[in-house]
């Protein structure tokens, strides 16, 4: 795991001259939430820890909180 | 720079490519034939699994192919447990993507099939069109039959269902072919390979099955029928007991059956016509075929000798409980709405069904002679 | 220097590559309507016809321009924002589920050994090199490919005819009608409704392409060919394809001429790999222009490998499990991609109809 986010830290890299050359604090902030984003998931998931899923969520109340599911009709 | 940055990529492209990662060499394989599935004490398996040795195995067939292969078995539960053992003790992965064939004890097939057909089901490497025999015994035994012509002893198992055609008793089973019947209303059977003495086999009759536990058994004749009025037969030679101990030989060389399902006023049966024909092989004392009333004679003879067989093979099978024929499907297809109370009863409506049989033969060849020569 | 723009023919082939991705979710259809699975696509384009009149009403009403710009036109700079944002999450997701499945179906079938976070990895990897490209070269790549991938499928089915029994799509059409409403709408959102994701490339196409028509055209052919795909898996496996995972390979492991034309399966594991990678690519890259409009940034080429990251890494908590993706496709994600395929389309179409008199200014609408 440690290769994987190296690599992709390697090839994220590779873009900061770019970055830093257009000085754009937008693209500089997008690119960090992402990165962060990115990190969260793969370190939870070197250390075999449950990470907090958007979709997982939402689909687990649309299922068992709004009933909005076609396993309510069987 | 980024010239550079590319033909270094380029160059690290390779490594990447050539598949390290899950790469699995033949010579750390154990690339399995067959398995055979025989039921121990305790609800145990013995599983036994014919591996190949590649280099062993000689491109001509022949009996001295006794090394190209070795059989291991094991007992204990569920049939993934036995592979992971035989990877242990064989230090190899075991590889079930070249199998041939899954060899069943008949004590195994009593007791149930389900947890070996959803082993075989599961597995992602294993084919769905692998032809599944029951063997007349232990499968470890089917699996250690002598070589006669074939490298391997599933070769030999698996050329029997394939030659069966020039006698056709049994049909080559696959494991689709199985799971399609045990998942429907009709019943499913499976081949049984009989191990005669003196190393020779032979194709005992089918196994029926009630979804995956087996009930019974049709013997040689009641499977032919079976296949001819499922319209599978490809072909075969039938024999007709004469008065005085004569005999009428003749093969069977076109088979069809047009079974048509029926709904009288809610009440539904079926309707099948055989047509056969047939070359005459050899018979005793009946003097010359060749004038019309011989011919017609002979084939009145045949009309109902067929007759018997095909209502003795609906008798067995419902005495079994068991719709081998697809009758339940032939008639959902034909009728859904109507028959939709009686599926859901099959087990009870096909013992009651209505079955009317009408066979028409045609002898199209006495052969090379005119008549007896006496 | 002009921009280059996408021509008729690798725009509708990159529209048909990327329907060819839902090769991996024909489960979702069959595993509901069973041998009635062939029937479902024709029933599903039917459910996706208001989808299909959105795209050609809005393509008439602003030819040439992008859905994000789309956006902004119909309900202004703020409201266009937060519409195409919502587009944002939705390709995010699809480009994720998408990813999920493909990085599943290599890890249990192809790469068995292989780590399953390789697997995704190696898959977005694929989809960066792709788009750092752009979609330019990725038209012309798919204008190549598609046909190839067309053929093969082709020679896939008529290699498998002998071993097909037309016995297994009867009786047709006799189960309940909410076999065929359900198949039909998870084949409506999840099979058709993604396909929305070819409007974001409007902006990128030429005068002379016509989007209401292009769209046409690229549904009915990936009408014929879920038809074809679903027809052959009823065929050969009958009533067992509601059981299997994957429907489409277990159907071509049954195919083969005896022992000289066998495990043809190979060839066609090399057309779902393809076909499902640009899937996930074409999401991927929507997502990002959607990304990229939003925040008004410059460029999105800074974002793409920290976006294809984050996909390799969400898609191993997008779900609890891999068999998840499976179980809420079928249940409770038609109710969802509904919102983005249906409602969303459908509101903008009225409120653009509303205010008839949004003026388009002559730009490419870039994305």
């Amino acid at each position: 795991m440690i290769f994987v986010i190296a690599g992709f830290a390697a090839l994220t890299a590779y873009e900061l001259p770019g970055l830093i050359k257009r000085r754009d604090a937008k693209e500089i902030a997008a690119v960090t939430l992402i990165t962060a984003a990115a990190l969260y998931y793969f370190v939870c998931y070197a250390l075999s820890v449950n990470a907090w899923s958007p979709m997982d969520r939402l689909v687990h109340w649309l299922e068992s909180g709004l009933g909005l599911s076609y396993s309510r009709f069987g | 720079m980024k010239k550079t940055a590319s033909i270094l990529l380029a160059l690290c492209m390779p490594f990447l490519l050539s598949g390290c990662w899950s790469s699995e060499e033949i010579t750390t394989l154990a690339i399995v034939m067959g398995i055979g599935v025989d039921a121990a004490a305790d609800g145990e398996y013995e599983v036994t699994v014919q591996i190949a040795q590649p280099s062993n195995l000689k491109f001509m067939s022949g009996g001295d192919n006794q090394d190209a292969y070795f059989n291991a078995s094991s007992t204990g539960i569920g049939i993934q447990q036995q592979m992971h053992q035989f990877e242990t003790e064989l230090s190899r992965e075991i590889y079930n993507g070249h199998m041939e064939m899954i060899v069943i004890g008949k004590e195994a097939a009593e007791g149930g099939l389900e947890q070996i057909m959803d082993y075989f089901y599961r597995e992602s490497e294993a084919r769905f069109n692998i032809p599944i025999v029951i063997a007349d015994g232990k499968a470890s035994d089917l699996l250690d039959v002598e070589l006669k012509l074939e490298r391997l002893p599933v070769s030999r198992l698996a050329g029997m269902l394939s030659t069966n055609r020039v006698d056709m008793v049994v049909r080559k089973i696959t494991m689709d072919d199985f799971l399609r019947n045990a998942v429907s209303n009709s019943s499913a059977t499976l081949p049984i390979i009989e191990q005669l003495e003196e190393g020779a086999l032979e194709t005992k009759g089918v196994a029926v099955f009630d979804k995956y536990k087996m009930v019974g058994e049709l013997d040689q004749e009641q499977a032919r029928s079976m296949l001819i009025l499922t319209n599978k037969y490809g072909g075969g030679i039938a024999t007709i007991e004469l008065p005085d101990n004569g005999v009428f030989t003749f093969e069977i060389t076109k088979s069809s059956a047009s079974v048509k399902p029926e709904c009288e006023n809610g009440e539904l049966s079926v309707n099948a016509e055989v047509y056969l024909e047939f070359r005459v092989s050899d018979v005793s004392e009946i003097g010359e075929l060749y004038s019309d009333e011989a011919r017609h004679n002979a084939e009145k003879m045949v009309n109902a000798a067929m007759f018997e067989r095909l209502a003795d093979v609906i008798t067995r099978s419902r005495e079994l409980n068991a719709d081998v024929f697809d009758f339940a499907d032939i008639i959902y297809c034909r009728y859904p709405r109507e028959s939709e109370s009686s599926i859901k009863n099959w087990d009870e409506e096909f013992r009651n069904l209505p079955v009317s049989i009408s066979v028409t033969s045609k002898m199209y060849s006495s052969g090379a002679v005119l008549k007896n020569i006496q | 220097m002009s921009e280059k723009k996408l021509t008729k023919w690798q725009f509708i082939s990159i529209g048909v590559f990327f329907m060819m991705g839902t090769i991996l979710h024909t489960s979702f259809v069959s595993a509901i309507a069973g041998r009635d699975a062939w029937l479902i696509p024709i029933m599903g384009f039917v459910m996706f016809l208001p989808t299909l009149i959105f795209c050609w009403r809005i393509g008439n009403m602003f030819p040439n321009t992008g859905l994000y710009e789309i956006n902004e036109l119909v309900f202004g700079n703020i409201g266009g924002r937060i519409v195409t944002f919502l587009y944002f999450l939705f390709f995010l997701n699809v480009a994720t589920l998408n990813h999920v499945e493909m990085s599943a179906f290599s890890a249990t079938y192809l790469l068995r050994g292989t780590p399953i976070v390789v697997c995704g990895i190696m898959i977005v990897m694929a989809a960066v090199y792709a788009i750092k490209k752009g979609i330019i070269t990725v038209g012309r790549a798919s204008g190549a490919l598609v046909i190839l991938m067309l053929v093969l499928n082709a020679i896939s089915f008529i290699q498998a005819i002998p071993q097909m029994d037309i016995d297994f799509t009867a009786p047709a059409m006799v189960q309940s009608p909410g076999v065929y409403a359900r198949s039909s709408h998870i084949s409506s959102t999840i099979m058709y409704g993604e396909g929305l994701a070819l409007m974001v490339f409007a902006g990128r196409t030429g005068k002379k392409v016509n989007m209401g028509k292009s769209m046409l055209i690229i549904m009915l052919i990936a009408m014929v060919y879920m038809i074809q795909i679903h027809l052959r898996e009823v065929l050969l496996l009958g009533p067992l394809v509601q059981f299997t995972r994957l429907p489409s390979l277990e159907a071509a492991r049954m195919t083969g001429k005896s022992d000289t034309v066998s495990r043809t399966e190979s060839i066609y594991s090399l057309i779902m790999l393809l076909c499902s990678l640009f899937r996930v690519l074409i999401s991927f890259f929507v997502s990002l222009s959607a990304l990229r409009k939003v925040f008004r940034l410059k460029t999105y080429q800074a974002l793409v490998v920290p976006m294809a990251a984050f996909i390799a890494a969400y898609s191993l908590y997008a779900l609890e499990s891999p068999e998840d993706s499976y179980f809420y496709a079928v249940n409770t994600t038609p109710f969802i991609w509904a919102l983005f395929t249906f409602v969303l389309p459908m509101f903008t179409l009225v409120i653009a109809v509303i205010k008839r008199k949004a003026k388009l200014p002559d730009r490419g609408g870039a994305v």
